[in-house]
C-alpha cells in the first residue's frame, strides 16, 4: 500500500487531536480501509493496462514523460485518427455508440473506455441496451 | 464513551459553535455596523485576491436556455464563456423530446388550425392553477412564434409534424425532425462555434461573489470537475464584468432536495432526467438571497413506462396511440379512470392513486400514430416496453385485467368517436380517430416518473433574478428550469423548450447590455 506523505501527515494530526482513546483508533482503521479501497480501485499503482496487454505499448507511449494523468481525447486521437474515423469502425452497429443521436460522434473516449479499470457504457445511464465496451 | 461525548459537547465553546455555524461572521457584521445584515450584505463574500480570467458575460449551464443566452450575448458584442458541470454539453435539453409549443406557427396555418398567443397563455395559466406569474407566462406565449422562427431562420433547426399534447386546446406542439432536443441544442452549439464561444464541459460553479451592494462580480468554479465528486478538479476564479447568467436547470434527479420539497418523491421513484439534474446551482442562488418561487411543484410524467430507463421511447407510444387514439385503463377494474388528455399532474396523480401501473391500450389503427423517430414502435416491441396481442382477450389475460369490462370500456370509447363527445371524462376526441376494432392490440404499462421542477428562483420579464429585498440582484440573470413562475403548478408538455429559449435569449441580450463594473 502506498500512502502519500500528505495522507500520513493527516493521519498523524487526527491521532494527535483525538488523544489516547478508542475513537482515534477506530478512525485510523476507517482511514486505512478507505485508503486500501481507493488503492485497489485505480488511484494507486496500476495493475492492468489494456494497451500494454493488447498493443504492447509502454506507459510512456500514452503518458509521454508527464505525470501519469488521465488522457485527453485529443491524446487518444493522436493514434486513433479522428472521432469520425473511430465512428466509421462501428457504423454497422445499431445503436452506434460512436454516433449518438444526441451528441453525434463528439463524446470523450474515456466516458466509456477505461484503460486501467473496467470500461462502462455511458449510454446505459439512460438506455438499456447491452454493449461490450473494450 | 458516552461520558466523553457529553463532556466534549459541554466543552464546545461558544466561539467554536459560532465558527461551526457561520454565526461568527454575522456577529462581526453586527459589531461593525451596529445593525443586523441586510440580505444584500449577507450575500457579500470575501473576494478572491486575483481573478484567473475575466469575461463580459458568463453563462452557467449548456441546455436550451444557457446556449440561447450565450448566443444572444455574443451576438450583441460581449465576450462570453459557458460552463457546463457535466462532461457532455446540453444537460436535459439534449436528451429531451424536442417538441416546442408555438402559438400561430406556419405548421398550424398549413393544417388550418386557428391559434393565438392569448389561447396558449390561457392554457398555460389554467394548467398552472393560476399560480403562474402571469407576466412571465404572457412573455413565453407572445414570444413563442418569433422564437420558433429564430430557431428555423437563424439556427437552421428543422421541424416537422404537429402534436396535440395534453392540456393544450389545439395542436400546437411542433416536433423537431428527430424528436429530440438535440436537434435544437446541436444547432445552438454549432452557432456558438461559429461565433467563437467556448462551451467548457466538466466545469462546476462553486460560489458566486458579490460586493457589499449586492452586485455579482464573478464566480469560483472547478475545471476538470468530475460529477458528482465535490472536490474534484481545480479551483479557478472568473470575473463577470457585465453579468452572470444562471441556467443550471431543474432538480428532478436531486433526491435529497426534491424530497425536501415533496417527501413522496423517494429514491425509488424514477426520473426521466439526466444524472446532473441536481440543485447545486439553484441552492447557490438561494444562498446569495434570491427569492424562491414554488419549489414544491414537481411534475411527474404520466406517459412514462416502468419497463425502461429514463424518458425512453414509451412516451411516444403513450402520447399518440394511447392518449389520443386509444384508452388507458386501471388493470384492477378494466375501466378508464381519467381523461387521457388531462394535464400531466391530473393524469400522474390519478395513476398513482390506483396504487399500480395503468395499462394503455391501442388497436392496430391507433398504433400507426406512434410518434418518435422512425422505427420507434418496432424498438418498443423488441424491448418489450410495448407488447402486441392477436386479440383483446389475450391482452387482458396477459395483464390480468377483467376482459368484459375492458370490452365495455372500448365500446363506450368507440361510441364517443361517433358522437364526438367523451361523456365520461370530457376528453378531446381526435377528428381522425377510428373505432378501436382492428387487431392486433397493443399494451404499455404506465407509471409516472419525476420529469420537471416547475419552481425555482424569481425572475422578472427581463430575466433578472429578484432578491429577498424585492429588487433585482445586480449583474445576475436566470433562465429556464432554474426559474419559477412561468408554469405555475403544472407545466404543459412542450412549454419548457419554448420557455427556455425565450428567457434564455432575453437573459443573454440584457446581460450584454449591462454596464461593465471593471
Amino acid at each position: 500500500m502506498h500512502v502519500g506523505r500528505k495522507a500520513m501527515k493527516g493521519i498523524y494530526r487526527i491521532l494527535r487531536c483525538s488523544g489516547n482513546c478508542g475513537w482515534g483508533i477506530t478512525l485510523l482503521t476507517a482511514i486505512c480501509l478507505t485508503l486500501l479501497s481507493t488503492t485497489s480501485s485505480g488511484t494507486g499503482p496500476v495493475k492492468t493496462s489494456k494497451h500494454k496487454k493488447y498493443a504492447e505499448l509502454t506507459c510512456n507511449d500514452c503518458h509521454l514523460k508527464t505525470k501519469p494523468e488521465p488522457l485527453t481525447t485529443e491524446q487518444c486521437l493522436s493514434c486513433h485518427g479522428s472521432l469520425e474515423k473511430v465512428a466509421e469502425a462501428t457504423k454497422d452497429l445499431d445503436p452506434d455508440p460512436h454516433n449518438s443521436p444526441h451528441y453525434g460522434p463528439e463524446l470523450d473516449c474515456d466516458l466509456c473506455h477505461h484503460e486501467h479499470s473496467v470500461s462502462e457504457n455511458f449510454c446505459a445511464q439512460c438506455h438499456e441496451w447491452e454493449l461490450t465496451v473494450p | 464513551m458516552k461520558n466523553k461525548r457529553e463532556k466534549d459537547a459541554k466543552n464546545l465553546s461558544r466561539r467554536d459553535f459560532l465558527r461551526a455555524t457561520g454565526g461568527a461572521a454575522a456577529i462581526a457584521g453586527v459589531a461593525a455596523t451596529g445593525l443586523v445584515l441586510s440580505p444584500r450584505e449577507a450575500g457579500a463574500t470575501e473576494l478572491p485576491k486575483k481573478w484567473d480570467s475575466a469575461v463580459d458575460v458568463l453563462v452557467i449551464g449548456s441546455g436550451f436556455a444557457g446556449l440561447a443566452a450565450a448566443i444572444e450575448a455574443k451576438a450583441a458584442g460581449s465576450s462570453v464563456a459557458v460552463l457546463e458541470k457535466m462532461r457532455v454539453p446540453g444537460g436535459n435539453s439534449i436528451i429531451n423530446g424536442g417538441v416546442m409549443a408555438v402559438a400561430g406557427s406556419y405548421i398550424q396555418a398549413k393544417k388550418g388550425i386557428k391559434d393565438s398567443s392569448d389561447l396558449m397563455y390561457e392554457d398555460m395559466m389554467k394548467a398552472g392553477l393560476y399560480l403562474n406569474h402571469p407576466e412571465l407566462t404572457r412573455m413565453v406565449a407572445d414570444q413563442s412564434n418569433p422564437t420558433f422562427r429564430w430557431c428555423i431562420d437563424y439556427l437552421g433547426v428543422g421541424f416537422k409534424g404537429l402534436l396535440h399534447m395534453g392540456g393544450h386546446t389545439v395542436a400546437r406542439s411542433c416536433a423537431t425532425s428527430t424528436y429530440s432536443g438535440s436537434a435544437i441544442v446541436n444547432k445552438e452549439l454549432t452557432k456558438l462555434k461559429e461565433l467563437g464561444v467556448k462551451v467548457e464541459t466538466g466545469a462546476y460553479l462553486e460560489k458566486i461573489f458579490r460586493d457589499k451592494n449586492g452586485r455579482v462580480l464573478g464566480v469560483q468554479a472547478r475545471e476538470n470537475y468530475r460529477f458528482p465528486k465535490e472536490d474534484s478538479g481545480k479551483v479557478k476564479t472568473i470575473k463577470t464584468k457585465k453579468a452572470l447568467v444562471m441556467a443550471t436547470g431543474g432538480f428532478s434527479n436531486d433526491v435529497t432536495f426534491r424530497m425536501t420539497q415533496d417527501p413522496k418523491l423517494i429514491k425509488k421513484v424514477m426520473s426521466t432526467n439526466q444524472p446532473g439534474a441536481t440543485a447545486e446551482g439553484l441552492k447557490e442562488l438561494l444562498k446569495i438571497g434570491a427569492t424562491p418561487v414554488q419549489p414544491s411543484w414537481i411534475q411527474l410524467g404520466p406517459w412514462a413506462s416502468p419497463d425502461e430507463k429514463g424518458f425512453g421511447l414509451g412516451p411516444h407510444f403513450a402520447s399518440g396511440p394511447v392518449f389520443s387514439y386509444g384508452i388507458m385503463v386501471d388493470p384492477a377494474t378494466g375501466k378508464r379512470f381519467i381523461s387521457e388528455l388531462a394535464n400531466r399532474k391530473i393524469r400522474a396523480d390519478a395513476i398513482i392513486r390506483t396504487g399500480h401501473a395503468a395499462i394503455g391500450i391501442s388497436d392496430h389503427e391507433g398504433a400507426q400514430k406512434c410518434g418518435g423517430p422512425p422505427g420507434t414502435l418496432e424498438k418498443l416491441l423488441e424491448r418489450s416496453v410495448v407488447k402486441k396481442y392477436d386479440t383483446l382477450e389475450a391482452l387482458c389475460k396477459a395483464h390480468d385485467i377483467p376482459y368484459e369490462t375492458v370490452v365495455e370500456s372500448v365500446e363506450k370509447y368507440n361510441s364517443y368517436i361517433n358522437t364526438g363527445t367523451d361523456k365520461e371524462f370530457g376528453r378531446y376526441i381526435q377528428k381522425d380517430a377510428k373505432p378501436m376494432v382492428k387487431a392486433p392490440f397493443y399494451a404499455i404499462r404506465l407509471w409516472p416518473k419525476v420529469h420537471h421542477t416547475m419552481g425555482g428562483v424569481q425572475i422578472n420579464t427581463k430575466a433578472q433574478v429578484i432578491g429577498l429585498d424585492e429588487e433585482p440582484i445586480k449583474g445576475l440573470y436566470a433562465a429556464g428550469e432554474i426559474t419559477g413562475g412561468v408554469h405555475g403548478a403544472v407545466r404543459l408538455g412542450s412549454c419548457a423548450v419554448v420557455d427556455c429559449l425565450v428567457f434564455g435569449r432575453i437573459a443573454g441580450k440584457n446581460a450584454a447590455a449591462e454596464k461593465s463594473w471593471s
